[in-house]
């Protein structure tokens, strides 16, 4: 899956009008470019290695087949990623884990709302897997991070992984610009007392 | 501002702004004079920065074997024409010459007996028509080739016998077989892309 020298120089633009021309070097060098942000955004929200692999095959077939549907004036990184987290957000939402039990109904949809239905669990309990899949994950702060509603974690990692701004993350998620910043500054303040409690 | 700590949402306003120098002067002010504040800064900058250095995980190894294994690179016709006609330009500058001396003469030739033809309608005429009953005389061998491997030579001399529109009737059925063939076909293979999109 080498991508030739010429195809590893081209902006994303380009790329995709070259993949819009059939050109399957294109569409491998996408792949490429992508697999290891849009794999680590969907491993960090499911926190299932294989559930991960699927769920990343899925948004990227979805993305090249529909390549000739790409509007320019976006980026490209910024629809791949919203197609990333709509698949696994909606595959959270099937599973039915986390998000009623602890992190509010799903159906609210201001921050207030999420608070309300939100159940308070002093320390969640988890299985040996969960347990040896924290380990896989290697650190607290991962660990931390898990512990986020899954819209936080999407936030969390567009703002600090992939370097976003607020504007571009309101876009990608298709949330409010406000709601953007509440979200991360509430998953800051969460993973900032989850270190802490790990700490203590 | 003095006396009274940052609150939260003004940790996370200075820690945004950071890059841009941005921050109110006030805050700033407030956290040069109080180093409960400049602590708690210190311990959110650290948080933001150990996010920021959070490493990507990678798929497995065949991750793009895979996605690939089940994408469809589409090509537009127009696309595909072009490098058609692009394969068939030479690489060398010698064979490109050679070609385009050879283009230019056939085009020349071509435009004489174009004229010719047009100067000429007569023998333009007669040889069309000869041209057109050749055609036609090799376009019937061919029905008749294929209606004999499909029903044998006897069933063939069976529906010449009923006349030329006999004929016509066995060889429109035999040609509306192959095209409900040629659409059955292409409407499972698109049944089975949308399947798989």
């Amino acid at each position: 899956m080498a991508p030739s020298l010429d195809l590893i120089n081209l902006p994303d633009a380009d790329l995709v009008a070259l993949a819009q021309q059939g050109r399957e070097a294109a569409y491998r060098e996408i792949l490429r470019r992508y697999e290891r942000p849009v794999f680590s955004l969907i491993f960090r929200m499911v926190r299932d290695r294989e559930t991960a692999e699927d769920l990343a095959q899925d948004s990227f077939i979805k993305v090249l087949n529909h390549i000739d549907r790409y509007r320019p004036e976006f980026k490209l990184s910024s629809w791949l990623f919203k197609i990333a987290n709509n698949v696994a957000i909606d595959h959270l939402r099937k599973r039915h884990v986390d998000t009623i039990s602890m992190d509010g109904s799903p159906h609210a949809r201001t921050v207030s709302e999420i608070e309300a239905t939100t159940i308070e669990i002093a320390a969640k309990q988890e299985t040996a897997l969960e347990e040896m899949e924290n380990k896989e994950l290697g650190s607290a702060i991962e660990r931390a991070i898990a512990q986020l509603r899954p819209e936080y974690r999407a936030c969390i990692m567009l703002r600090h992984v992939e370097g976003r701004s607020y504007e571009e993350i309101a876009t990608t998620l298709d949330l409010p610009l406000g709601t953007v910043k509440t979200y991360i500054h509430r998953a800051r303040h969460q993973l900032r007392d989850a270190l802490e409690s790990t700490r203590g | 501002m003095e006396h009274q700590h940052l609150l939260p949402d003004q940790f996370e306003e200075v820690l945004d702004n950071d890059e841009a120098q941005d921050v109110t002067s006030a805050l700033r002010e407030h956290l040069d004079a109080c180093p409960e504040c400049r602590a708690e800064l210190a311990t959110r900058s650290a948080l933001a920065r150990a996010l920021d250095q959070l490493p990507y995980h990678g798929p497995a190894p065949l991750f793009g074997y895979r996605v690939m294994s089940q994408v469809q690179v589409f090509e537009p016709w127009h696309v595909a024409l072009r490098d058609s006609v692009r394969r068939l330009v030479p690489r060398t500058r010698p064979a490109r010459w050679i070609a385009g001396i050879t283009a230019v003469t056939m085009a020349t030739l071509l435009t004489f007996v174009g004229v010719w033809a047009a100067l000429n309608t007569q023998s333009a005429w007669l040889f069309a028509e000869v041209g057109v009953k050749r055609v036609l005389a090799g376009l019937l061998g061919s029905i008749r080739a294929v209606l004999e491997t499909a029903f044998g030579r006897d069933a063939l001399n069976a529906i010449e016998g009923t006349g030329t529109m006999g004929t016509a009737i066995a060889a429109s059925i035999v040609v509306g077989v192959f095209l409900v063939a040629i659409i059955g076909f292409r409407v499972a293979a698109l049944a089975s892309r949308r399947r798989r999109s």
